[in-house]
């Protein structure tokens, strides 16, 4: 009567080791008794002296490695035969066990890339988000006439990045297409990346008199220029105004707004729209030490312009926040 | 007493164990009870030692196993050794015996340096 389904041998080897331990243990009792020691009192001696029986068996399967291989190739062999006596059912068990793991595996690569990949710039603890808020309404960004009394504040920012969302025209190459443009300066020092061909915009681009520049989009790159490896160095038109290719990005790459296309500087002056920052903290410098050197700031606004301004708060979030709100929609799953 | 870990050095226990085997086929009780007689009581190898080390030395095939009957007529398990088991003993005991004379030299010029 065999009903357990694994080859013998191993039962054998079990039973064996059995044996072997029990007849041990009986023999000792029994010295144990002649020498004039109760039954009951001889067995517990015999267990304390033993240690942990099934420890000790344990310790007896691993000392022979070799036999536990055998004994795989067995199960091996096993399981091979009894697919092949009923091939329908073996079929109905791999494709029950590929949708489990192949589901899993799904679930894991969107929560890799959303959540253990989310942030993909260096050091991203000291990377933040300056916004303002108000009581009287919501603010979609902040006035560049607010920005301008804190963006020397090098004591407390190592570097800042202002930056907006601008729809632009791209023409030549092909028909007219609007893409979407981030408009920057010094983004890229403070996030820390680079580019996979040619550079990304650096401060002699923010400079009033130089060539403007532009950074594509792998995926412009290659909708629109064919991943034309020479495109650094060609002149495109945006928007009616010529800029220089500097660089592709890597796919992987986004910033804010996943549909970005092209990077390009921002020219600030006082009437332009508002705009969001980044930026990176001074070594040293938490996140509440930096709200409150904006407070100082944020209490002379409220001051100054309470009609507008009233309630109004400089707020320094964790980037990482950020990325969590865009991701939440996720957790459904 | 060897516990567990053994206090002896690395392979001392399975010298012992060698030894004893190499008198006769012999089951685990027993050699237990050799190690303790002939040691006079310094050498006592729990059980939880002594399978282990059985074990190991059976698939090092330096000592085979066959079940057989005792005088008392009760199935064990009885070991000899191989002829690699006898090899290894020699070897083994000869260098046991040049480590404990060359630390019994060592301790003694150290107690003479003392005095």
């Amino acid at each position: 009567m065999n009903w357990w389904p694994f080859p013998r041998r191993r039962d054998e080897h079990e039973a064996d080791l059995d044996r072997e331990l029990r007849f041990h243990i009986e023999e000792r009792v029994a010295d144990l008794v002649r020498t004039g020691l109760g039954e009951a009192e001889a067995r517990r001696r015999v267990r304390h002296e033993f240690g942990g029986i099934e420890q000790v068996k344990d310790d007896c399967r691993d000392a022979h490695p070799a036999r536990n291989f055998a004994d795989l190739q067995q199960d091996l062999g096993y399981a091979a035969r009894m697919m092949l006596r009923d091939p329908a059912f073996a079929v109905v068990i791999v494709a029950l066990l590929a949708m489990g793991i192949g589901a899993s595996t799904s679930v894991f690569s969107i929560v890799d890339a959303v959540l253990l990949k989310a942030s993909p710039y260096p050091s991203a603890q000291t990377l933040v988000r300056v916004e303002e808020t108000s009581t009287s309404r919501k603010l979609p960004g902040i006035p560049v006439r607010h920005f301008q009394r804190w963006a020397d504040r090098s004591d407390v920012f190592e570097a800042i990045a202002p930056y907006i969302r601008d729809t632009v025209t791209l023409t030549g190459d092909g028909e007219p297409e609007h893409v979407v443009a981030l408009r920057s300066i010094g983004l890229f020092p403070v996030l820390g990346t680079t580019a996979r061909l040619g550079r990304t915009l650096g401060p002699v681009d923010d400079q009033e008199s130089a060539t403007r520049a532009t950074v594509l989009s792998d995926r412009l790159w290659r909708r629109r220029y064919h991943a034309n490896p020479n495109i650094v160095g060609r002149t495109i038109i945006i928007s009616g105004e010529p800029y220089v290719v500097a660089g592709v990005m890597p796919p992987e790459f986004e910033f804010h707004y996943p549909e970005t296309d092209l990077w390009t500087p921002l020219r600030l002056t006082a009437t332009s729209p508002w705009i969001q920052v980044a930026a990176r903290l001074r070594r040293g410098v938490s996140i509440p030490q930096a709200q409150s050197a904006l407070e100082v700031v944020a209490y002379q606004i409220r001051k100054e312009q309470y009609k507008d301004y009233a309630g109004l708060r400089i707020e320094v979030k964790p980037w990482r926040e950020l990325l969590d709100e865009s991701t939440s929609r996720l957790s459904f799953l | 007493m060897i516990t567990e870990k053994s206090d002896l050095p690395q392979g001392t226990l399975d010298l012992l164990i060698l030894k004893t085997v190499a008198l006769g086929p012999v089951h685990g009780y027993a050699i237990a009870q050799r190690l303790q007689q002939i040691s006079k009581d310094v050498v006592q190898v729990p059980g939880g030692s002594l399978y282990p080390a059985l074990h190991r030395l059976e698939a090092r095939e330096l000592l085979e196993a066959d079940w057989g009957t005792t005088e008392s007529g009760r199935e064990a398990k009885f070991y000899r050794l191989t002829s690699a088991g006898v090899a290894h003993l020699e070897a083994g005991s000869a260098s046991w015996k040049r480590l404990s004379e060359a630390v019994g030299l060592i301790l003694g010029s150290a107690e003479g340096g003392a005095r």
